[in-house]
């Protein structure tokens, strides 16, 4: 039996060079789509998790940043999941910050902390929501983003992930860091949790 | 899962949707910032190990080490072994060479300082 074997000829270096600038660029249109098909969304996500927004674009930004520098040549679909990841663990730095500044401010002497009970009519939050939100129909995500300071932070995240972001349970464990189970049970226990407090 | 929460799901995530889409312009010229800031990242990273020029290197190290390998058996010295021992062979050999000691043991022993009985 004879058999042949076909030697291609070596690509020339030159050529191989012009292959991978290409791909890096087909890369860097990727994560830009990509990028850009995210950002609104992942900005209201942290937004409603730091009920700060130039924090929430902080977030949002650092996120970006740290997905390019490092993750930008994994497969594509592990993106989504890894950049919520990522924007979680922000998050929480974030939400632990701000304890840490408000427990200094509320030991620190001669802070607003000792000004006394402040006027509750002047603090209580409108339940009408701002004129503006009134004309987005925004109603429900007002009472929402309230009822979701209630609930446990676990719990949030299962419900922000997949039910804002359309998360599926896979992506939301890899972006919580949990099991899949884990997943399930935070979800579940969030949306009954919301529908109490909302009185739904 | 019951009616009811499918029902307040699908609400919560229209609502969700809907302030997405309301995003002001200050904002949403934040977020494209943001976006270009962590393209310009993926430039100035430090490129991997596994870069487009790694096999290149590679093989050029590999090639390197090999020709390393392959002059560092010879001797050092650049001098045949064979011609050194046939002169070292050549030296024990040589009557001459023996008697030479003998005959200038004196200037020897002067030259170290040393004093010897029955010479100067």
């Amino acid at each position: 039996m004879t058999g042949s074997v076909t030697l291609s000829a070596p690509m020339p270096l030159s050529s191989w060079r012009g292959k991978a600038r290409e791909a890096a660029v087909d890369r860097k249109r990727a994560l830009e789509r990509f990028l850009s098909g995210i950002e609104r969304r992942a900005y209201r996500i942290a937004q409603l998790s730091l009920r700060d927004p130039d924090e929430a674009q902080d977030a949002v930004q650092d996120a970006m940043i740290r997905l390019a520098r490092n993750y930008a040549d994994h497969p594509e679909e592990q993106w989504r999941p890894l950049f919520y990841r990522i924007l979680r663990n922000r998050i929480t730095d974030g939400q632990r910050r701000h304890r840490v500044r408000q427990g200094v401010i509320a030991w620190w002497p001669g802070t607003a902390a000792d000004d006394g009970p402040r006027d509750p009519v002047e603090s209580a939050v409108d339940p009408a929501g701002t004129p503006d939100q009134q004309l987005e129909g925004a109603q429900l995500l007002l009472r929402i983003e309230r009822a979701l300071a209630e609930i446990s932070n676990r719990q949030r995240e299962a419900f922000m992930l997949r039910n804002f972001e359309g998360l599926d349970v896979a992506q939301t464990a890899i972006a919580m860091g949990c099991s899949e189970g884990s997943v399930k049970t935070h979800y579940f226990r969030a949306v009954q949790a919301l529908q109490l407090v909302l009185g739904e | 899962m019951n009616e009811r929460m499918k029902d307040f799901e699908r609400r919560s995530r229209a609502a969700f949707d809907e302030s997405v889409t309301a995003q002001d312009a200050a904002t949403r010229a934040r977020l494209v910032r943001a976006r270009e800031l962590a393209l310009a990242e993926i430039q100035r990273r430090p490129r991997p190990w596994r870069s487009a020029w790694f096999p290149a290197t590679a093989a050029a190290a590999a090639a390197l080490m090999t020709l390393l390998l392959w002059t560092g058996g010879e001797s050092g010295s650049g001098v045949d072994p064979a011609i050194v021992a046939l002169e070292e062979l050549d030296i024990v050999t040589t009557g001459e060479d023996l008697d030479m000691f003998d005959e200038d043991f004196g200037f020897y022993a002067w030259a170290t300082g040393e004093p010897v009985e029955g010479v100067g």
